[in-house]
């Protein structure tokens, strides 16, 4: 199972990386550090599951969630945000994401998403 | 005088990211309290000194309004001072909307202005020592109205002070309420965040 | 005998602060003996009722709001019950001063049992703190107050005065408004330049010198001087210029007012001036003889001498070529004359062709020699038709006045003549 991590911050990154092995230990990482290589990785790679952070650098969360949908419609995308205000949440949900997760996302609500979205 | 600390790459890395995550938190408290959507402001980083520190604020508040600049300090493990600043017009919008008159009263303001600081240093501190695992302490905080930007005094004695200065913004564009933030810590402070980001990078490698 | 379960209880009566505990409905929990004897409700009268029921003017919706933030946060909330209903209103026992009759009360709401919804409430009496903060609020106002009034002031006087200051080095710092536009210089242009460079170059190197050690020594100057405006325009002042002594008796600059006194000037200089020849007039030459004869301290070889000169057979020269020529050579001689002079001598019209001299700092052999030297010069003028002029000497001797002084030049004059015209007689 491919999935595409994409945070500007490398702590971030590895704490879900690290999240996520423990559930699936087998699955490949895909990192990606702003907007734009997400994009250009989610093309190359095709992954299940899009983990996204909405504050990047270069092109941010909310467009990269965009061309994403774009380019498949039926992407599972998981926004992993430190903004957690309801109105901000409906917004992405309405752009096409999946889920929304608070940051640090633990391993209980890692596994919820995982379930809902995969198995 | 004191060695100078460095944090690296990583330090301010991990340093951002909880930021990140206190603000976000902050913002979300904030919009409870003022049933409304606030705009998220990444946090900067800046490690300079006391000169740094008064250029940087400077920079950041403008000279031709008054403004509520309302300090606490907040102790423990990692400790330091909390600023939240507030142009008086936002200041009254702030006490409109939580007091629901349309004239506040000056008590009203203060009281406003103090009630949306220990939400915000509450809520931004917390988050922050609880990633790192740490208890804090918080202190009285108090207001004053100030003409301008000087917004701190000075001594010689604490020239050589190396500070670390966490800004980010508050904005409530609809309501008009928008304040600055500052978290500062200095010396021996710096060297315990230090300590504590790197605990929090170990657990991350283990 | 004390029970382990009372030690809290004793440790709360105890605080010099009140301390409750309630709910979020307000229902009293707990009530300490600070409270207790600071309110006059006592703990058993209190216990399991609400606060509503003893202090119904308190603004609940707000505090309400704060004990849930403080629940929610699980995190204390700080604020100052300024207002009455804020808070519990309890009141204040001191006589002395009037500002606060209640307590101003710092309270602070502390999670206790987060999940009974329950919160401490901590109130600390900073009555005091807050009177020296209203106090010292009324000062910055009057201060705010009286620097607005200073502005207004200093910019009435940037505006209507023209002022110039300097630092300890002569060297300018800053210039008012109104002298700018007066002067036609831009702001700034002035800055950093030393303060002579605004005198007419005509003013004397002693002027500055006086000046200077003038203001050195902490002490007013005064005078007159000339000031170039930019467009090349000299212009006559009256200057007043003081030392400004910053704190601890330091000096820190000077400041120079100049007061526009060029009409003054044209009018004096119309009372004191020949104007064929544009030498002093004999008003102005009895001014500065005056000043001269009550100087005293003049020795026998540090004296001062008077020279009147008249212009040889000057009837015949205006008979013979007409009087515009006539005047022509009065003129050249009145010039070259003038040229000829040190510093600090001094000549003037005296009548239709005679001229006179006042020479500071001479002997006699001095005065004589001055007198010669000039005698010389118009000999060798070359104009259109050959002049020469008579010279009588009179030097200073204690005892002397104008009356004497003049009659002896005089009387030499008339020696000069009478010997043959073009020489010069003095007369001891």
């Amino acid at each position: 199972m491919k999935i595409l991590v994409a945070d500007d911050s490398k702590l971030a990154r590895l704490s879900l990386i690290k999240i996520l092995k423990g559930i699936e230990p087998h699955c490949e990482i895909i990192e990606a550090e702003n907007g734009q290589i997400a994009v250009e990785k989610f093309q190359e790679n095709t992954p299940s599951i899009v983990f996204l952070d909405l504050t990047m650098p270069i092109m941010d969360g909310y467009e990269a969630l965009e061309k994403i949908i774009e380019v498949n419609p039926k992407a599972q995308v998981v926004v992993v945000t430190a903004d957690i205000q309801s109105q901000a949440q409906a917004q992405v949900i309405a752009s096409g994401a999946k889920m929304v997760i608070p940051k640090p996302i633990s391993s209980e609500k890692m596994q919820t998403v995982l379930q809902q979205l995969v198995f | 005088m004191n060695k100078k600390v460095e944090f690296s790459g990583d330090h301010l890395d991990v340093l951002r990211e909880l930021m990140n995550i206190a603000v976000g938190n902050a913002t979300a408290s904030i919009a409870d309290l003022l049933q409304a959507f606030g705009t998220m402001h990444i946090p900067k980083i800046v490690i300079s000194d006391i000169s740094g520190l008064k250029q940087y604020i400077h920079d950041t508040i403008p000279i031709q309004s008054s403004h509520y600049v309302t300090k606490q300090l907040f102790g423990g493990p990692l400790g330091g001072e909390f600023i939240f600043v507030i142009t008086d017009e936002a200041a009254i919008n702030l006490g409109n909307h939580l007091y629901d008159v349309d004239a506040p009263s000056d008590a009203d303001i203060y009281d406003a202005v103090i009630e949306l600081t220990n939400i915000l240093s509450a809520t931004m501190i917390s988050r922050l020592t609880e990633e790192l695992n740490v208890k804090v302490q918080f202190f009285v905080p108090s207001t004053e109205i100030i003409q301008g930007n000087d917004l701190i005094y000075l001594e010689d004695t604490l020239e050589y002070s190396q500070i670390i200065i966490i800004s980010t913004q508050m904005e409530f564009q609809n309501q008009n309420i928008n304040g600055h933030i500052f978290i500062l810590t200095k010396d021996a402070m710096i060297q315990s965040l230090k300590d504590l980001i790197d605990q929090k990078l170990e657990e991350l490698y283990a | 005998m004390i029970k382990q379960i009372d030690y809290p209880n004793i440790l709360l009566d105890a605080l010099e602060h009140g301390v409750m505990i309630v709910d979020e409905e307000f229902n009293i929990v707990y009530w300490n003996q600070w409270l207790e004897i600071n309110t006059g409700h006592t703990y058993s009268s209190v216990m399991e009722k609400s606060l509503l029921t003893f202090y119904p003017e308190i603004d609940y919706r707000t505090l309400q709001r704060k004990i849930r933030t403080t629940l929610r946060l699980n995190s204390p909330t700080f604020y100052d019950a300024s207002l009455n209903n804020r808070f519990i209103p309890i009141p204040r026992n001191k006589i002395t001063s009037s500002l606060l009759s209640t307590m101003q009360l710092q309270v602070t709401i502390s999670p206790y049992i987060v999940e009974q919804r329950m919160v401490m409430i901590a109130v600390y009496d900073i009555s005091d703190l807050h009177e020296l903060k209203l106090v010292r609020q009324q000062q910055m106002e009057k201060i705010a107050h009286l620097n607005s009034e200073l502005q207004h002031d200093k910019q009435i006087i940037d505006d209507n005065l023209l002022i110039v200051k300097t630092d300890g080095e002569f060297h300018i710092t800053e210039v008012s408004k109104a002298f700018n536009a007066f002067f036609g210089f831009k702001e700034n242009e002035l800055i950093g330049w030393p303060l002579q460079i605004i005198y007419s170059d005509k003013t004397p190197l002693t002027e500055y010198t006086y000046m200077k050690k003038t203001l050195q020594n902490l002490e007013r100057w005064t005078g007159e001087i000339e000031i170039i405006s930019k467009q090349s325009e000299p212009l006559w002042m009256d200057a007043v210029m003081t030392p400004w002594i910053a704190r601890e008796g330091v000096l820190s600059s000077y400041m120079a007012i100049y007061h526009d006194i060029t009409d003054k000037k044209r009018l004096e200089i119309l009372a004191t001036t020949d104007p064929l020849t544009k030498l002093y007039n004999r008003y102005k030459f009895d001014e500065i003889f005056n000043i001269m004869l009550m100087r005293g301290h003049w020795k026998a070889d540090d004296s001062f001498a008077i020279v009147m000169a008249d212009i040889d057979n000057f009837k015949h020269i205006n008979d013979m070529y007409g009087h515009p020529r006539g005047d022509e050579v009065l003129v050249k001689i009145a010039e070259l004359l003038a040229k000829m002079l040190r510093e600090g001598d001094t000549i003037a019209r005296w009548g239709g062709e005679e001229f006179i001299f006042l020479l500071p700092h001479v002997d006699a052999h001095k005065a004589m020699f001055v007198a010669e030297k000039l005698r010389i010069a118009v000999e060798q003028l070359g104009l259109f038709v050959n002049v020469s002029v008579s010279f009588g000497v009179s030097l200073y001797v204690e005892g002397d006045t104008n009356a004497t002084l003049l009659n002896r030049a005089d009387t030499a004059l008339y020696k000069a003549k009478e010997n043959g015209k073009n020489r010069v007689e003095i007369l001891q």
